[in-house]
């Protein structure tokens, strides 16, 4: 396993370090309908310690941060969180704190925090397991756990042709859960799980492909991957490969669990 | 420019989630436990295990 973290982190070190300024600039990554839902779901007092693992570009520590005590922002890549510092100190923002590290060994104290959250992150993680239960080790008892990343339908094939698909796109990709995957690594790491849902995803390419940099070949291989979707895997989505206006809809997974 | 006391209050060695000393000087945490020294870059802690320096004896 501790090969396969690695390996895992390298490939992501790989895929983001040299494009890390396209994820603050992320439209998807700071959508306000999803920012806003998250604060609507959380509703922060003002009293809370938070973290935001593998923040990114800083869009959703920066969306807490005026609600919250103090905002920790880590991620493994640091050229990130020069990214996420740049976004606060656009914002304004004085209370959120850059750290670099791995979400499979977080370094903070047992209960630090009264809430933690994850967007668009997990499905780089070698092992969720690990990480959730770092994530229970870090909150408080009664803290909040939030979880928004791209998902899977509940159907296996329709499952393993989405994660093929974001591999080919970005081979850092491990795997996106369905909601059902979810829940029992949420459970299983301790969390008493209080909303576990699908909420739509969808990828225009253009701006997908965009966003990792990715090369003309890979494009092309995706897009053949798309168009030869068996039919009973194609129920599960919405491709549309019009040129110049490619999208496949997929689905997002999010949840709110507790530690008990 | 130091890292402020409410970070450092959280912040844990990620090998055995032990407390840290801040050599504000020299820009590092230490865990003696595990003997390693975490640099901080830019102020940013890298608190990464494989990156992480041995401790000096001495």
């Amino acid at each position: 396993m501790i090969d396969s973290l690695s390996r895992t982190n390298s490939l992501v070190r790989e895929s983001f370090a040299p494009v890390a300024a396209n994820y603050r600039r992320s439209r998807r990554h700071g959508d306000p309908v999803e920012l806003r839902r998250m604060l609507g779901l959380l509703a922060p007092t003002g009293a809370e310690r938070v973290l935001d693992i593998a923040t990114g570009g800083g869009h959703t520590a920066a969306a807490l941060a005026p609600f919250v005590r103090t905002v920790v922002a880590s991620d493994l890549l640091p050229e990130m969180l020069v990214e996420a510092r740049e976004l606060f100190r656009a914002a304004h923002i004085r209370n959120a704190r850059a750290i670099c590290a791995d979400a499979h060994s977080l370094p903070f104290a047992e209960g630090a925090f009264d809430l933690v959250t994850c967007r668009c992150a997990p499905h780089h993680f070698a092992d969720p397991r690990r990480a959730c239960s770092e994530v229970v080790r870090c909150l408080r008892q009664g803290g909040r756990f939030y979880l928004n990343d791209c998902g899977v339908p509940e159907d296996p094939a329709a499952g393993q042709f989405a994660n093929e698909v974001e591999r080919i796109r970005d081979p850092s990709h491990v795997r996106a859960l369905s909601v059902a995957e979810w829940r029992r690594e949420l459970e299983g790491a301790g969390l008493d799980v209080s909303l576990a849902r699908e909420v739509p995803g969808s990828y225009s390419l253009p701006e997908w492909f965009d966003q990792i940099a990715a090369p003309p070949p890979t494009r092309a291989r995706v897009l053949e991957r798309l168009a030869g979707a068996p039919s009973q895997v194609r129920k599960s989505f919405t491709i549309d490969l019009t040129p110049g206006r490619e999208v496949f809809s997929t689905l997002r997974v999010e949840a709110v669990a507790v530690r008990g | 420019m130091a890292l402020d006391k409410e970070l450092l209050e959280v912040l844990a060695c990620p090998q055995c989630k032990g407390p840290l000393e801040y050599r504000e000087a020299q820009d590092q945490l230490v865990c003696h436990a595990c003997r390693l020294v975490y640099a901080v870059r830019d102020n940013i802690p890298i608190m990464l295990i494989e990156e992480a320096q041995p401790l000096q004896t001495g």
